[in-house]
């Protein structure tokens, strides 16, 4: 007999369900995405703000956690830097294929569509590992309102007013539902998202209570203003 | 061996730069939108053959494409053209702009030329979108160019004089149905692979309609029929 809680061995498989219909490879991706470091993204009326905690020794240069994938919108990452990289770098090739093709900036939504159902192609092929990694995409839509995306490890793809995502992510959503109001201003929001960030920083200190003070540095922050000049076509004509 | 271009011999039909023969289709911009109007004549060589030829297509509620050339190819790429909207309409939930459909188009022709073997077709794409009334004009090797009035087919260059002397911008509707009508109507009479009958489209920012045949009598006048 296996104890209680075991998963029987259906987590040896991305590509098995457990006799409860879930897949627990999945699962444990989301996990991997829950232990890189907080990622949030909150839209207003007049933008949207990207920010991440920053996690770096004194003796390396940190790499960046925010990406621009084209003029009106950037991504956020939260688990397997690696993981994230490739996303970034194929929602950057979508954007601009779509450029191409179209004669026009690529919707966010179209981008996160793509990179969802890549996403989702390592959930369903043998001997792929789902990707450890989430991703918030927000920017100014091509129709001229802002708005966040957020894409998991298992292929789903969400639309979002304000979200956190890695470590801390669950003190951080509360912090955020108990704060966030559609009719704040782009300065609120960015304060909004350092102290969500600053939350989850006194929640990983075990047994105390005070919030450590976080430094620009601990922080990255972008924002993304709905008066930013994007083009509705870039055609050649 | 490096350098050496690969010997492709083209049909003289597949020469990019000569016309594209056996129609005559148009398009203006006027104050409302834009104007399609086409012949009904598909000819073989000196055969007509069909006299009731469809040219004119809808791709989208406001987006019209208008074909010269190939029937198979132009028929394919209007086939082609309503999947690659419908699947955008239906993934975007929003309508496809009639300057994406044109881009878009121009690029599948692009590709195929590249592949070495092109669309003969000579598109032109119009309709109306939120960045204003469009009339784009296509070639088999995937350029496109954004004009007030356009015309492609064999009968073109007899349709484009006509244009070209009475097309003014912003003209109102009854004024730009004449000058489109005058136009097809010398390229009918100097045209031998244009005739047999015309067809219309009106496309404004309400959606595209098509004008009835009693109605291009009228608007005509003492100008038809079109022959003699």
């Amino acid at each position: 007999m296996l104890p209680p809680g075991s998963s029987l061995g259906y987590d040896r498989s991305s590509t098995m369900y457990n006799p409860d219909g879930r897949i627990i490879q999945t699962e444990y991706a989301r996990e991997a995405m829950r232990r890189g470091s907080i990622s949030v993204a909150i839209k207003c009326k007049e933008g949207v703000v990207l920010a991440g905690r920053i996690r770096a020794s004194d003796l390396d240069v940190p790499n960046s956690k925010i990406s621009q994938i084209d003029d009106h919108f950037a991504a956020i990452f939260a688990g397997f830097a690696a993981d994230g990289r490739v996303l970034i770098s194929r929602a950057r090739i979508e954007a601009q294929v779509h450029k191409m093709t179209y004669g026009a900036p690529a919707d966010i939504k179209y981008v996160a569509t793509r990179l969802a159902d890549y996403a989702h192609m390592f959930t369903q092929q043998g001997g792929l590992r789902p990707l450890g990694v989430g991703l918030l995409l927000g920017g100014i839509e091509t129709d001229g309102m802002p708005r966040i995306y957020f894409v998991n490890p298992g292929g789903g793809l969400l639309e979002t007013k304000a979200k956190a995502i890695g470590h801390g992510d669950g003190v951080a959503m509360s912090y955020l539902k108990d704060h966030y109001r559609e009719d704040m201003t782009l300065d609120e929001i960015v304060q909004l998202a350092k102290d969500t960030i600053k939350q989850t920083e006194s929640d990983q200190i075990m047994g105390d209570k005070e919030t450590k003070e976080l430094s620009d540095k601990d922080i990255e922050i972008w924002t993304i203003s709905v008066d930013a000049d994007i083009p509705k076509f870039v055609d050649v004509f | 061996m490096i350098g050496k271009k690969p010997e492709i011999n083209f049909p003289d039909y597949l020469n990019p730069k000569e016309p594209i023969h056996g129609t005559t289709t148009l398009a203006l911009t006027f104050k409302d939108g834009v104007i399609m109007v086409a012949d009904k004549r598909a000819s073989a060589g000196y055969m007509v053959a069909s006299p009731r030829a469809k040219k004119l297509h809808k791709l989208a509620k406001r987006t019209a494409m208008s074909i010269a050339g190939m029937v198979s190819d132009a028929q394919y790429l209007i086939k082609l053209m309503r999947a690659e909207i419908n699947l955008y309409e239906l993934n975007r939930g929003r309508e496809m702009p009639t300057r994406m459909i044109g881009n878009l188009l121009a690029t599948i022709m692009y590709g195929q030329y590249r592949s070495f073997f092109p669309y003969f077709v000579g598109p032109i794409v119009a309709g109306v979108d939120e960045t204003g009334s469009h009339v784009f004009s296509m070639d088999p090797s995937g350029s496109i160019t954004r004009e007030p009035y356009t015309s492609t087919g064999s009968g073109s260059p007899f349709a484009l004089g006509v244009l070209e002397a009475m097309y003014e911008p912003e003209m109102e509707e009854d004024q730009a149905k004449k000058v489109a009508l005058l136009a097809l109507r010398s390229a009918i009479k100097k045209d031998i692979a244009t005739g047999d009958g015309i067809d219309m489209l009106i496309i404004t920012k309400d959606g595209i309609k098509e004008v009835p045949k009693d109605e291009i009598k009228s608007i005509l006048g003492d100008k038809y029929p079109l022959t003699g």
